[in-house]
């Protein structure tokens, strides 16, 4: 019974269901929306996490394939009438195949070099949406909504069990990466990368993997915003989108996967929660997220974990 | 007979600076091979040279009668060429247990997609690992480190950690840089035989630096003294002893 307690397939469970039971138990489309935001800022989180926390590598270019993912899926599902989770699928592997192209002479930079590469690619991907975006800067609407066959995702609730499903299945799954041998591996190239290439590891190619597959699940994170939403524009692309992953994923916790639900789900609703603050909100949220990443400098799982040791 | 691992005629230079001046070095099979001479000599250069983390200005790297020289340090590896590093290079936030199942993963890896979808519990591949892992450890004297993070040992017990890790992948040669700098009298004593045994009943040829003499000299079959980037002198430990030049660059004699 301990061994089924504990172990991260119970843990995705309970996450799941809480969310699930947030969002039925309030009921408020507006709430509903913003866990669903929360959800697809996870999901964005936590291939940063994998790339980041498990494996030492730097982005700062994840809103490139936020945007690549939304704009490729919008534009095959309204374009070309290919069905929205089908459109999703496509857009996710085509967006983290381009990753390849950024990867292979990216990954051989360390550091703040990577960190300035990946900052480049994400520029790039949000002048080209402006440039040659449909509706350029002012971006297009239109967008098909999420149906399985005959069901349409019209409400946010139905949504919310979406997204959060999306995301617990491929937190369950980057657990299991996470503790795989793989995964050590991974952590090690944290640590030294000489040492492993002396045990006849090919680096790079370890490199391009993660960072495929952290690409992969921020891609697919657009991808379903775009459904979402209905309506593209490239402001919402921005390197800002990247940043604010970032400190999703600081927040949270870097040593963690766990960094990314959390950290998302506190960054997301935390401008919601300062609403009544008027035209200080914004003075306030930059206050109290200095002074999350001066106190709760591991992030907030520590603190938690720390909290209950006590 | 072919060397296991031989350098020929092997040059390298740091900006204008030359650190390897022309050095032939034979390592044959089932010998222990120190590399000896003073600080600077070009010692770590050559290790580096000779498993492609550094490639020679000019010369030749050679394995079992086959050209290594463009191979990269990962092929080099697969090859079962293997080492350790004189400034500690362990894994650090890994345990020392799991610093080895990492080695045993690199040397028959399943992939990212098996990982992903069975995870630890469900890769019956993953079960014999920590098992696996655990006789290395043994055989180095850290099995009770195996929990412990292993940037929390003491440099001396890195070491060992770190030649344990490179006995996992099984290789047929192993570099060692230094490996009994931070170790006290009875430990060295104890990587001595350990070494020997290595040698003897695994069938493993060693390529040694090492600036403990004592040890040196008890275990090597073959000594090749480096200074200032040529090879000064080569032979037995008792040759080596006797060589007035080898005395004469040890004491910093005027001729």
């Amino acid at each position: 019974m301990k061994r089924f307690l504990h172990n991260h397939y119970f843990h995705s469970l309970v996450l799941f269901s809480s969310i699930l039971l947030l969002g039925f138990a309030i009921r408020d489309p507006y709430f509903t929306t913003i866990l669903v935001f929360a959800g697809l800022n996870a999901l964005s989180a936590l291939g940063l996490s994998l790339l980041m926390g498990l494996a030492g590598q730097i982005s700062l270019g994840q809103n490139g394939f936020y945007g690549l993912g939304a704009y490729i899926s919008a534009i095959l599902s309204l374009n070309l009438q290919i069905p929205v989770p089908l459109a999703v699928l496509m857009s996710a592997v085509l967006s983290s195949s381009l990753s390849v192209f950024l990867a292979i002479p990216a990954l051989r930079l360390k550091g703040h070099y990577l960190a300035v590469a990946t900052l480049g690619f994400g520029e790039i991907v949000y002048l080209l949406l402006n440039e040659w975006g449909p509706g350029g800067p002012s971006g297009f609407g239109n967008i098909p909504k999420f149906t399985m066959g005959d069901i349409a995702l019209e409400n946010p609730l139905s949504y919310l069990i979406l997204v959060w499903a999306i995301f617990s299945a491929f937190f369950t799954l980057a657990q299991n990466l996470a503790q795989s041998s793989y995964g050590k591996t991974l952590q090690a190239l944290h640590s030294s990368e000489i040492a492993l290439r002396t045990l006849g590891v090919n680096i790079l190619s370890l490199k391009v993997k993660i960072f495929i597959l952290g690409s992969f699940l921020t891609s697919l994170s657009g991808a379903l915003y775009a459904h979402f939403v209905t309506f593209l524009s490239p402001a919402s692309f921005s390197v800002f989108y990247s940043v604010l992953l970032l400190m999703m994923v600081m927040l949270g916790g870097i040593n963690t996967l766990w960094g990314a639900p959390v950290g998302a789900l506190f960054i997301t609703f935390l401008p919601e929660t300062l609403r009544p603050f008027k035209e200080y909100d914004i003075l306030i949220y930059g206050l109290i997220l200095t002074a999350s990443l001066i106190f709760l400098r591991k992030g907030i799982i520590h603190f938690l974990k720390q909290g209950i040791r006590k | 007979m072919t060397a296991l691992l031989e350098a020929r005629d092997v040059f390298k230079s740091f900006g204008g600076h030359e650190v390897l001046k022309g050095v032939n070095l034979k390592v044959q099979k089932g010998t222990i091979h120190a590399l000896i001479g003073p600080n600077g000599a070009g010692k770590t250069t050559l290790l580096n040279i000779l498993n492609g983390l550094e490639s020679p200005s000019r010369g030749k790297v050679y394995f079992n009668g086959n050209d290594i020289t463009n191979l990269p340090t990962e092929k080099r590896a697969k090859l079962g060429i293997a080492r350790t590093f004189q400034l500690l290079e362990v894994f650090s936030g890994l345990t020392v247990l799991e610093n080895v199942t990492v080695a045993l993963y690199a040397k028959s890896p399943w992939g990212m997609f098996k990982s992903l979808t069975l995870g630890k519990l469900f890769n019956s591949q993953e079960r014999g690992l920590e098992k696996r892992a655990e006789k290395f450890l043994e055989e180095l004297g850290l099995i009770h480190r195996s929990k412990e993070e292993a940037q929390n040992l003491p440099a001396g017990e890195q070491k060992l950690l770190e030649i344990a890790r490179a006995l996992a992948i099984e290789p047929e040669i192993l570099l060692l840089d230094e490996p009994a700098a931070g170790l006290n009298n009875r430990e060295t004593k104890v990587l001595g035989e350990t070494l020997k045994n290595l040698c003897e009943k695994n069938g493993i040829t060693i390529l040694l630096v090492e600036h403990d003499m004592d040890l040196v000299m008890k275990i090597s079959h073959r000594i090749t003294v480096l200074n200032f980037g040529e090879v000064l002198a080569e032979g037995t430990p008792l040759e080596i002893q006797k060589n007035p030049d080898v005395i004469k660059a040890y004491l910093g004699e005027e001729s």
